[in-house]
This record gives structure tokens, sequence and C-alpha cells, in this order.
């Protein structure tokens, strides 16, 4: 991995390595002339691997996590809008889709936890990348929790289809664990922007990118 | 509805159905799974406007993978990884049903 710029992590080594390698392959059969000649392979090697740090420097990190203050009072428009946010983001391949699943979801049982805390979940096909996002209330939503107290955070966990039931599950967790202190619950309400929501799940090992 | 989008439903209501069997795990994290017949239903309703032979192909990969629907990226079946050849990719802004001719499941082209 030596020489592989850091920024270029984004896309994961064996994909970027399978990048590189298939592009070298390209100008080796391109241009054979030069492959032949001395120095000519270490040329082109450097060539693409250039070519492939600038083209690379404009990909946009991508962090998996948004915050919003939600607008709605109701469940399924708050839910909506969660997914409006998402599919912003690029995550939803057919946010009509995931919002029928979480609908449905919603049908099997509230995924409101109690103490003002929903975390609502989909592991679809509708969804291409593991995503999360928080949304916040100031006059609360109502979500048919069982102690009857209006949701103020509800965490959304988006986990794509070919993801394990098993690691989906994990995310959910790590969401539900991250919420079960109210000291914790008012640390992420007051959370200014999505970094520092961020820099907070790090700090209790709640982060799962 | 299009077919697509009715596989795609059907596929994430099995999702949802395969967590009520293990309501217990989920339980845990303080979720209550009641019995699913509402989604029961519907996943035959659902199934009931698809053409018999993607139904046939769907339940026949859910049965052997536990997934019948799984989506292409980059020309690659996530279901088993393999390279799909360039002519099975639909139409450019077009969206259907195909097999993996390695692995039998369904393709979603999304």
């Amino acid at each position: 991995m030596q020489g592989m710029p850091s920024h270029t992590l984004e896309l994961g080594p064996l994909k970027w390595c399978a990048n590189f390698t298939r592009t070298l392959g390209q100008r080796l059969t391109r241009f054979p002339e030069v492959g032949g000649q001395r120095g000519g392979i270490l040329r082109l090697w450097r060539e693409v691997h250039d070519a492939m740090t600038i083209a690379e420097s404009f990909i946009v990190p991508h962090t998996p996590l948004d915050i919003l203050d939600v607008r709605h009072r109701r469940r399924d428009s708050a839910l909506a809008q969660l997914v409006a946010v998402a599919t912003r983001s690029g995550v939803v391949r057919d946010p009509d889709v995931l919002l029928d699943t979480l609908q449905q979801r919603e049908r099997m049982g509230s995924t409101a936890l109690g103490k003002g805390v929903a975390v609502p979940h989909a592991h679809s096909i509708a969804v291409s990348r593991t995503h999360m996002v928080l949304g916040r209330s100031v006059h609360g939503l109502e979500w048919r929790a069982a102690d009857g107290e209006p949701i103020r955070l509800a965490w959304l966990v988006l986990t794509p289809s070919e993801v394990s039931d098993e690691q989906h599950h994990a995310r959910v967790a790590q969401a539900v664990s991250a919420l079960r202190l109210q000291r914790q619950r008012q640390r992420l309400f007051d959370a200014a922007n999505t970094e520092a929501a961020v820099r907070l799940l790090r700090e209790w090992n709640a982060w799962m990118p | 509805m299009d077919a697509v989008r009715q596989m795609m439903r059907v596929h994430d209501l099995d999702a949802l159905l395969r967590q009520v069997e293990v309501a217990s795990v989920w339980g845990r994290l303080g979720y209550a799974l009641e019995h699913p017949v509402v989604l029961e239903r519907e996943r035959e309703r659902l199934l009931a406007g698809l053409d018999r032979r993607w139904t046939t192909l769907y339940e026949r990969g859910l049965k052997r993978y536990g997934r019948g629907l799984t989506p292409v990226r980059e020309r690659a079946c996530l279901g088993c990884f393999v390279q799909l050849p360039s002519s099975a990719a639909p139409p450019p802004g077009e969206c259907m049903l195909h097999l993996c001719d390695s692995c039998g499941r369904l393709l979603h082209w999304g």
C-alpha cells in the first residue's frame, strides 16, 4: 500500500488497487511500445498513480451521519423527512420503497424505545450504503411509544441488504446503547453539527462508519 | 407499481419477517415485535401481482440463500460477487429484473 495517498482510503484499499491495476493494464495494452522501453512500465505506473491521485482528490468523503431538526409532529411525516435527508446524501436507491419498509416496520411494533427516543431502522435493498440520520424535535413527535412520551430524538439506521442481519442488528444496538443515558441523549440533542455528534459517538465507542 | 419495486418490497418484507424469527434478540434492545400477520398478508398480495416466473425464481433464491433478490454494483452481483457480462445490463434509465447466471438470484440494477 506504499505510495497510496491517504484520501484514497475512502475508496477502500482493495478497490483502489483493483482500479489501479485495471488502468495500468489498459495503458499497457494501448501503448505497448512504451511498456517495451527501458523504464517504460515504471513511467506508466507513475502516470497512472498521479492521474488517480488527482481524480480521487475530488471525491467528497462520505460521512454516514446526518443531523436535522424535524419540522413535523407526526411519525409518518417525520420518517418521510428522515428518508428525504438520506436520499439527498445519495444512499437511497428508491425512497418510496424505503419509506414503505419503515412504515411496515412500525406496523410490526413501534420503534419508540421510551424516554423520548425512537430508533427506526431498515435493512433494505432500497439502501445502497450504511447511513444514519439523527432527527431532533423540540416539540416532540407522536410515535406511539409505550410510555406515551413524545419523541425528541429519532435515530434512523439504514443498512443495505447485502450486509448480514447480524451486522444490521449490531448497528442498531450501538445506536440504542448510545441513547441509553439521559446525559448522552442531551449532549446529542445539543450537538451543534454532524462533526460534533460524530465526536461524541466516537467518545462513547458508538461510532461504526 | 412496477415489478421491480414490487419485488423490492417483497424482499424488504422478508427481511422484516426474519427479524420476527429472532424477536427475542431484538427484544433485548427494547423492541416489541408482534405477530406479523399483516405483513404476511401484504407479502402474499404483492407476490400475487407479480409474474409467476419471477416469483418462482425469487422463492427459489430465498430458500437456497436466504435472499432472493440482490443488488448489482459496478456490474458485480452482490450475492455471489461474480462480474456480470455487459450484455446483461438493462438499457440506461431502465430498471428491469434479471437473473444472475452464476447464483440464480434475481438481480436489481439500481
